[in-house]
């Protein structure tokens, strides 16, 4: 999965996080990745999530991956 | 035992002897070619090296800046700066003054038929390094992919 600059996909784990009541630092360290690459990851400069990722924050986070992803098309 | 560090140090010592060596000679050469080994001889006497001056000169000054550029990249390289945007570009501005020492050369090669393989060969380098310049430009790309992907 990759996002191009042109593509509008958008992660928005902040809602998701807000509803679990969990922090950013708390869920980098539960999904295991850097608070600086869930930081890039919240903020959108990501150029690809690995499924893995993608699997490690669907389960801290109890969701769907189409809860936290959404497509935009920006043309 | 060697390293690449050891590598890299060794290309920037080489790079400082070479740009030692070419002010010396830049300052040393008038006063060198009056010896009898250059005045009389067949590819450089006083006539063709009087009309190469300015093709010669002109030729040393854009190496030296070449040399001064390259050391800058070798830095970069040793702090583990490889596949970065500034490489890039200083690759792309060593080509482009590959090219035109080239041009330099291949213009003053009336003078002596040596300009001229000198100055193919410096194209032929420019080329060269033009190719390298894209082959980490792609490289440069797929490390800001990896570096982005989470």
């Amino acid at each position: 999965m990759s996002t191009e600059k042109n593509m509008g996909i958008t992660v928005n784990i902040d809602v998701m996080m807000a509803k679990k009541k969990i922090s950013a630092g708390e869920l980098s360290s539960q999904i295991g990745i850097t608070p600086a690459n869930l930081s890039i990851l919240k903020n959108n400069k990501a150029k690809a999530v690995r499924f893995s990722t993608l699997e490690a924050l669907c389960k801290v986070l109890e969701c769907q991956p189409g809860d936290i992803l959404s497509f935009e098309d920006k043309e | 035992m060697w390293t690449p560090g050891k590598s890299i140090t060794l290309s920037i010592v080489c790079t400082h002897i070479i740009i030692a060596i070419l002010i010396i000679l830049s300052v040393s050469l008038p006063f060198v070619h009056e010896t009898a080994l250059f005045k009389n001889s067949f590819l450089f006497n006083t006539e063709q090296f009087m009309t190469s001056v300015p093709f010669l000169y002109g030729g040393f000054l854009v190496v030296l800046i070449i040399l001064i550029i390259l050391r800058r990249l070798l830095l970069n390289i040793k702090k583990q700066d490889v596949f970065i945007r500034s490489n890039v570009r200083l690759l792309r501005i060593i080509s482009w003054l590959c090219y035109l020492a080239a041009i330099i050369l291949l213009a003053g090669s009336f003078t002596t038929i040596i300009f001229f393989f000198i100055g193919m060969a410096a194209g032929f380098i420019g080329l060269i390094v033009r190719v390298v310049k894209n082959v980490i430009d792609a490289a440069v790309e797929i490390k800001e992919d990896a570096d982005f992907t989470i």
